[in-house]
């Protein structure tokens, strides 16, 4: 094995340079050492070289749909150690671009690292292993790729699609994602959430393929029909729900006249439209629902109008509000209760989000994140509403939903708004520096 | 040939909305997505500083049963995460003195333990949005008409009256209920009391009546369940529930159900009882009930059987201008078959 550890280069020179002179069968790609720390580059097993010349080929062997089915049979029947290097790294590229694909279009947003990313399913060491797992006894490490292969059907799928998929499923990259605040959804359980209507019309305007609309839909709600029923299996044999893959058996059943990589293809195809609806589809704001409840409250002025003349009743309520929420909001989640106590500090001095984060050393969508400051300052606003409820003036405004609602909104927004006399929020001021917001302290006239 | 590779293949993610949760290893460990949903629920509360009670106590995984969230009845439906369609159990939407407050969405991604509630609608918003799209005892709605994530929820809860969001008692359907609509007595021999009765204050008494004052729970040999819903009146006006705290007059309706198999009843027999041993019950009471039954005075109380009818029985206690009108009840072993979700009447009568 000879590491030859860079820094990556740009895809452009992946393609034309040292690297393409060799083929996706001897060219692992993977965490490799660098002069600060490590980055994503490529290993050149000498076995890899070996097991390519035994069967024949070249080191300069392309991606080959039946190259790819030879080297699988080669492990499965013979175990063969050289075969399964050139697999696991025939692997390794599909799910290098699939890591890549995630950050390049959701890393910059929510601070995603590539290299920790990567770590998770780019993790072969190019050391040789045998198909049923590593070759140095139980316990040793077992690469992302290994149990990917072992469960890849030639039959029903390709295997840069196996592994795209495959990536998209792991439960440590979702967690990790998870982390950052995104929810990786895989094709099945996408599959499985989504309506016929919703099919029918993500189908009409993003599908691509040759299904009709109504196939779509007839081969979506076959699929539903039978996922509850194969899931609920698994998770009996397996003691999970995780890790569920539609098997020939099942894509069979889905549709008997049709060869089973033909049906996996459709229903991928769905999927696919379907994710391009969601990015596509209407806003919320535009729902019926929303409609009717905003237009269901009083009339803006009016409320502002009487608003400013309790305003002398509304301050102090959410100032005692403020005060009662103080201890419990920072000694919330104890896991992370330092930083959400430097988070709301910060808050407190008027930072803003960019500020706070430097401070107190995570992203800024961070800050946002554990503050949530639009809903504590709802809550807020809720409990000073049940205080200034008992209020006669004010009693009648809490006697249907959309005055209560529109109210409590009112007085969060009068909580998020800055005071004249003050550049930062009443809640900043009054959540974490304001005196007079004491419980024991009297409540103001 | 397999389709080449082409940029098809992202994946689909979403990011998640400030007010989505991620449980711990140890809330999710085997957990449904009903209890993954009720933790989220406790959680929220305790991030936002609410503390309002949350029940049923013994019975709040079951997904067959309405949370009761400080006095509300809350019917939770848990989609899989990114659903955009929710079908919930037209049944406890039956009866509209009984249908749920609010019913609350949640997306539950069970594997990582992820779950957002898109929102909430109130009981007259679902009547007004549901009502063409019921199909065989199921309520459908699009997710995209939940508004206001669990936030709203709580607001409402935390501030206004169950009172006031109840679908009116005069609203209930005049005439005789459908046996689909009746609530089995077979269900209280199996521990089991509906959310309708259970929102009235019904629980089950111990048979032999121990932890009821011997005077106002006479022994029946025959009872194979009894239920009781204890009542009150105050300022004139018929009270249970959570509305009878702080009531001066306390009375029980005692709802026996009798028989020699011990899987169904043939009987039910029907008691209006003081309290406390040594009351009486105040003057103008009245139990009504249907069809054929009569009502006797007995030592403490009234008293009526009704036997062998396998028509719905209707109960009503009614003092003065109030009138608590039980849920149709039905005699047998067996649940009745669903009925179509508008069965309940929402029109004035």
């Amino acid at each position: 094995m000879t590491p030859s550890s860079h820094r990556e280069p740009p895809s452009a020179l992946r393609r034309v340079g040292l690297i393409s002179m060799v083929g996706p069968y001897v060219t692992l790609r993977t965490l490799v050492p660098a002069p600060r720390g490590f980055s994503i580059g490529s290993l050149q097993p000498a076995r890899a070289l070996d097991g390519l010349r035994r069967l024949g080929l070249t080191p300069q062997t392309g991606a080959d749909a039946a190259c790819d089915r030879l080297l699988l049979r080669a492990c499965q029947d013979n175990a063969d150690v050289e075969a399964l290097l050139n697999l696991r790294c025939r692997a390794s590229e599909p799910i290098e671009q699939q890591v890549r694909l995630l950050h390049g279009r959701w890393g910059a947003s929510h601070h995603l690292d590539l290299l920790e990313m990567a770590s998770r399913v780019l993790d072969d060491d190019g050391r040789p292993l045998g198909w049923q797992g590593a070759v140095d006894g139980p316990g040793g490490h077992e690469p992302f790729s290994l149990p990917v292969l072992r469960q890849w059907r030639p039959e029903l799928a390709s295997l840069d699609r196996w592994c795209r998929v495959r990536v998209q499923s792991d439960p440590h990259l979702r967690q990790l994602l998870l982390h950052h605040g995104l929810l990786l959804i895989g094709p099945w359980a996408l599959l499985a959430s989504a309506s016929r209507s919703r099919v029918e019309d993500a189908w009409r305007s993003h599908g691509q393929g040759p299904l009709t609309s109504a196939g779509a839909v007839a081969l979506h709600s076959a699929y539903r029909e039978l996922y509850g029923e194969a899931k609920a299996r698994h998770q009996r044999e397996r003691g999970r729900s995780r890790g569920w893959l539609p098997d020939q058996a099942f894509l069979v059943r889905l549709r008997p006249d049709a060869p089973a990589f033909a049906t996996l293809e459709q229903l991928l195809a769905i999927a696919a439209a379907l994710r391009r609806w969601r990015l596509a589809g209407p806003a919320p704001e535009d729902s019926p629902c929303h409609r009717t409840i905003a237009t269901t409250g009083p009339d803006e002025a009016e409320e502002g109008d009487e608003l400013s003349e309790l305003a002398a009743l509304i301050d102090p309520a959410l100032r005692r509000a403020c005060a009662r929420r103080r201890g419990a909001l920072l000694a919330a989640a104890p896991g992370d209760a330092r930083l959400l106590r430097c988070l709301w500090e910060a808050y407190g001095q008027g930072l803003s989000q960019r500020a706070s984060a430097e401070r107190c050393g995570c992203s800024q969508a961070m800050v946002s994140r554990r503050l949530q400051l639009r809903r504590q300052a709802k809550a807020l606003a809720t409990t000073a509403a049940l205080d200034l409820g008992r209020h006669p003036v004010l009693a009648r405004r809490l006697t249907s939903i959309a005055t209560s609602e529109r109210f409590v909104e009112a007085l969060a927004d009068h909580l998020l708004a800055p005071p004249p006399d003050d550049p930062r929020p009443r809640l900043a001021v009054w959540l974490l520096s304001d005196p007079s917001g004491d419980p024991a302290a009297p409540a103001e006239a | 040939m397999h389709p080449p590779l082409s940029t098809d293949d992202d994946p689909c993610v979403l990011p998640l909305p400030d007010d989505a949760l991620a449980l711990t290893d140890q809330a999710r460990a085997g957990a449904t997505p009903r209890a993954l949903a009720v933790h989220a629920l406790r959680e929220h509360m305790a991030t936002l500083g609410f503390s309002l009670p949350l029940g049923p106590t013994l019975a709040l995984e079951d997904p067959e049963r309405l949370l009761l969230l400080n006095g509300f009845r809350v019917q939770l439906v848990c989609l899989p995460y990114g659903a955009d369609t929710l079908h919930a159990d037209s049944a406890p939407w039956r009866i509209a003195e009984h249908a749920p407050h609010f019913l609350l969405a949640a997306w539950v991604e069970e594997e990582l333990g992820v779950v957002w509630m898109p929102g909430v609608l109130t009981h007259d918003e679902v009547i007004a949005q549901a009502a063409a799209r019921d199909r065989a005892g199921v309520i459908t709605l699009g997710v995209e008409r939940f508004q206001g994530g669990v936030d709203r929820l709580l607001t409402l809860a935390c501030l206004l009256d169950p009172q006031s969001l109840s679908p009116q008692v005069s609203r209930a359907g005049a005439g005789m209920a459908s046996g689909a609509d009746a609530l089995p007595v077979a269900r209280w021999l199996r521990g089991w009391i509906d959310d309708s009765l259970l929102a009235l204050g019904a629980q089950l008494a111990p048979l032999g009546g121990g932890s009821f004052r011997s005077a106002t729970m006479e022994v029946d040999h025959s009872a194979l369940a009894i239920l009781a819903v204890p009542l009150g009146i105050v300022n004139d006006v018929l009270c249970w529930g959570e509305a009878r705290a702080g009531t001066i007059e306390h009375f029980q309706l005692q709802l026996i159900a009798c028989g020699d198999s011990p899987v169904a009843a043939s009987t039910l027999r029907v008691r209006l009882v003081p309290r406390l041993a040594g009351d009486v019950l105040p003057d103008g009471l009245r139990l009504v009930a249907g069809p054929r039954a009569a009502v006797s005075a007995i030592s403490q109380g009234l008293e009526l059987d009704v036997s062998g009818s396998d028509t719905p029985i209707e109960i009503a206690v009614e003092w003065g201008g109030t009138r608590l009108r039980l849920p149709p009840l039905l005699l047998g072993p067996c649940d009745p078959p669903s009925a179509p979700f508008p069965s309940c009447d929402h029109t004035p009568p």
